[in-house]
């Protein structure tokens, strides 16, 4: 009873958070105004990792501007196959591991 | 990175890393599911740290990535963590363009010794004032992503040393970017999952956390 409880719980959270981060552009978007939103203004830069806008952009302040990687994997759908595998590897460490720890029979 | 920066923060970060990898092969053999615990939060911090996720902030939209190792610290202690750090940034730098193999010191230094260590005793501390374990857990996550970035802040504020500027305003001004671009809101929805999974593992096996250290005495009613 507490766990489905738990579970509950957990899973209203977990709905709620993915509605903020996957459709935060439809939630905060202000409308009805004249001048075009700063959203759109600066649309090359939305969304911008903090890795790359403030990182790079001090790195660059101070004399160190980013340079290819030595394994450059930033080349066509190369970087999102390389993103998809390490999700894909990742993903089935915890699960498996998870199922181990917490469900597995010698637990 | 200046050549003196990259030997420093490996000179530092090596030996944290050392002590590690001797803590993992210690507990390995006092707790069992010891091993598959340190895969999973292995897995879990090289996937937390390079999930870019889209937060809208004051300054406008940007996506950033939590740390998790304030998770893997509360679990598996602040030294394991640096170690599990260490190895997610060393694939991610090889293979993900993300990160640097001479930022590689410094990256461990802020995300794997800062977070970790703030993390774990943001966790001891908040059980000091006897938090409930949903708290400890949130505190843990949050002051963890806190440090990490205030970790890069210094690192990146040193930078200004040599060309005449200010490191204290350097550094704050980084930091309050960092703040203000959304990892102001993660640092807090990262202390969520951290108090989430903490409460999850206690309700399914408390004994974990028990053989773990993470909790004194199972026997008394941990609140939640």
């Amino acid at each position: 009873m507490i766990r489905n409880r738990f579970l509950y719980k957990v899973n209203i959270l977990h709905i709620a958070f993915l509605m903020v981060t996957l459709f935060s552009p439809a939630l905060f978007a202000q409308t009805g105004k004249a001048e075009a939103p700063a959203t759109q203004a600066n649309e090359n830069e939305a969304w911008t990792g903090i890795d790359v806008s403030v990182v790079g952009k001090y790195a660059t302040k101070y004399g160190r501007p980013p340079r290819d990687p030595y394994i450059n994997t930033d080349k066509g759908d190369l970087l999102l196959f390389v993103f998809t595998a390490a999700g894909v590897i990742g993903g089935f460490v915890i699960g498996f591991n998870v199922h181990k720890i917490f469900y597995g029979k010698n637990q | 990175m200046p050549p003196q920066w990259v030997i420093t923060w490996f000179a530092v970060s090596i030996p944290f890393v050392g002590t590690g990898i001797y803590h993992v092969k210690r507990k390995k053999r006092q707790v069992p599911m010891y091993l598959p615990l340190v895969g999973m939060l292995g897995a879990s911090v090289f996937v937390f740290s390079c999930f870019p996720i889209p937060v809208i902030a004051l300054n406008g939209m940007a996506t950033s990535h939590p740390c998790g190792t304030g998770m893997s610290a509360v679990l598996l202690g602040p030294f394991v963590s640096v170690l599990v750090a260490a190895i997610a940034l060393l694939i991610q730098a090889l293979f993900l363009a993300h990160g640097g193999l001479t930022t590689l010191g410094g990256n461990i230094f802020s995300m794997g010794i800062l977070g970790s260590f703030s993390g774990y005793f943001a966790f001891k501390l908040a059980q000091r004032c006897k938090l409930n374990l949903f708290w400890c857990g949130f505190l843990a996550g949050m002051v963890s992503d806190l440090f990490t970035y205030l970790g890069t802040s210094i690192e990146l504020g040193l930078l200004v040393i040599n060309k005449d500027g200010s490191f204290l305003k350097a550094m704050a001004e980084i930091f309050w970017v960092f703040m203000m671009t959304s990892q102001g809101v993660l640092c807090v929805v990262e202390g969520v999952v951290v108090g989430l999974v903490l409460v999850f593992v206690y309700k399914r096996r408390p004994g974990i956390l028990l053989r773990l250290g993470v909790i004194k005495d199972d026997t008394k009613s941990v609140p939640v």
